[in-house]
């Protein structure tokens, strides 16, 4: 069958040239410049057909391109239009007519996705399990059916800490280079759970704000005294003169710790959080009895029809005939400032169909 | 459900906080906005102001409490800063809503204090000494060219002008 090719490691295989390997074929048979004889050429696509029809649902690629050769009727001058055949199937093609069939990514071109794939998974705090779910993995191969996915144990323990070095290395050169201008401001809050843990979510802006530090505080008790030395810390950290200002909320225990703060750093500015300002605002105005009716009624109504309820169902079909689509009503809540002002305008929106 | 007056009051809660949220999500946004917070605050009293409250008793006590609301969020949140930033913000140069006498000397204050931290600064660098043993002499160089620069904003007369 080989005629002068070097097949011998394929014959001594048990199950000849189905156990053909990529580099087998490109080492002996795929060179460059280097056509296979027809029959062998017809050989290898009928055995790659056999194991494909374990598959049966699978487009199969070889059992086209031996069509194509049956229909050329293993006539070398024709064997430039099997090749065109073949090669759709492919997508690629390097000047063989093996070599499309097998598409092989480099060590490199495999970095380089994972590597796209943990910035995606890392910048976007995605859940582990994203990676291995099975839209994520068919989309993948949609696109490049020669790209496995990297599994979560490689991501959680390879990929990610390798992301957030690279990550925490540009972050620095970032908070230097805003350093060096003088240009910081340092804003943050202290808060504590339920098993008495302080955290305390520093941020540094910068013309781009971002985030820095997200620390376990010793102290226990939120005093003035401590949060200030808990900044106070930072703020040395980053080069007392380059802080130019401090932005928190207006509550009485951080104004004393403005006033501490600038007893230190006179030069520093206590800017109150303007965006904390505005939704204290937005509370102040709910208390009017005549708002609070109105938020009252808001309430009771998108309760009625919480997700699960069968009122819910019945609004979705109202919508359907009233507007042709349903409009989702929004619930509020206590932490998502101005929930309440979304949820009224979906209500609004809705108020036919309810 | 059915009750009219319902809908009404939540139409018009939707209707006179619009402009509360609509400064809430640009206040979230990232950017500079130091400027537009007193000018938010304005254009939210205004709006206030103008809205076509019900003429009833409960609408009047609201009128007063939503106006009350503003001034007393207005005094905690605008510091000489912001009204710096605006005074220095080109566009609102020429708006009507400028600030007053207190708030003018309270915003040059503050731009001269930051001008002078930065020569403080420069200094302490310089002399490698803290900045209270800093000599009598030392580098004024910031705080006179940013306050000359001020007047050359204030007189319109800054290289914007030669803009076509």
């Amino acid at each position: 069958m080989a005629r002068g090719w070097d097949l011998d490691r394929c014959r001594s295989s048990p199950a000849g040239v189905q156990r053909i390997t990529p580099t087998v074929l490109k080492k002996h048979i795929a060179p460059q410049n280097c056509t296979p004889p027809a029959d062998v050429r017809s050989e290898i696509l009928k055995h790659l057909t056999e194991n494909k029809r374990k598959n049966p649902r699978d487009d199969c690629p070889y059992q086209r391109a031996l069509d194509a050769m049956d229909v050329a009727g293993h006539v070398s001058s024709d064997a430039p239009a099997a090749k065109r055949q073949a090669e759709p199937a492919s997508g690629t093609s390097t000047g063989s007519s093996i070599v499309p069939f097998i598409i092989r990514l480099t060590t490199d071109e495999v970095k380089a996705i994972h590597t796209t794939c943990e910035r995606w998974i890392y910048r976007w705090a995605l859940p582990l399990r994203t990676i291995e779910s099975p839209d994520c993995i068919n989309f993948s191969k949609a696109l490049n059916a020669a790209y496995t996915p990297p599994s979560r144990y490689s991501m959680a323990e390879t990929l990610l800490p390798e992301e957030f070095n690279n990550q925490q290395r540009m972050v620095d050169c970032f908070v230097r280079r805003c350093v060096d201008d003088g240009d910081v401001e340092i804003g943050g809050d202290i808060w504590g759970d339920r098993l008495n843990n302080s955290t305390c979510n520093v941020m540094i802006f910068t013309p781009d704000s971002l985030y820095v530090e997200n620390k376990v505080s010793g102290e226990a008790r939120h005093s003035a005294e401590n949060t200030a030395e808990f900044f106070s810390h930072r703020i040395e950290s980053l080069g007392a003169r380059s802080v130019v200002a401090i932005v928190t909320d207006t509550e009485n225990k951080m104004q004393a710790m403005w006033a501490l703060l600038q007893n230190i750093y006179p030069w520093m500015l206590a800017i109150p959080c303007a965006a904390h300002c505005l939704d204290l605002l937005f509370g102040d105005m709910c208390k009017h009895p005549y708002m609070a009716s109105a938020l009252d009624f808001f309430s009771s109504s998108t309760h009625y029809r919480r997700p699960t309820s069968m009122a819910k169902a019945i609004l979705n079909r109202s919508q359907l005939a009233e507007y042709g689509k349903t409009v989702q009503l929004q619930h509020p809540g206590d932490t998502r400032w101005q929930s309440q002002l979304i949820g009224t305008k979906a209500l609004l929106k809705t108020q036919c169909a309810v | 459900m059915r009750n009219e007056t319902n809908w009404d009051k939540l139409a018009l809660f939707d209707e006179l906080l619009q402009p509360l949220g609509v400064a809430l999500d640009v206040g979230q946004s990232n950017g500079r906005g130091l400027g537009a917070v007193r000018r938010a605050l304005f254009t939210f009293h205004e709006h206030l102001e103008a809205f076509s409250y019900q003429p009833t008793t409960e609408g009047t006590g609201l009128r007063q409490l939503v106006l009350r609301a503003v001034e007393k969020r207005r005094r905690y949140t605008l510091c000489p800063i912001h009204c710096l930033a605006y005074l220095l913000d080109a566009r609102y140069v020429d708006k009507k809503e400028q600030l007053d006498t207190d708030e003018l000397s309270a915003a040059i204050d503050q731009l001269q204090s930051m001008a002078r931290a930065h020569d403080i600064k420069m200094g302490t660098r310089e002399y490698k000494c803290t900045a209270d043993k800093l000599p009598e002499d030392y580098s004024r160089e910031t705080e006179k060219e940013i306050m000359a620069e001020y007047k050359t904003f204030k007189s319109k007369a800054g290289s914007f002008l030669h803009c076509p």
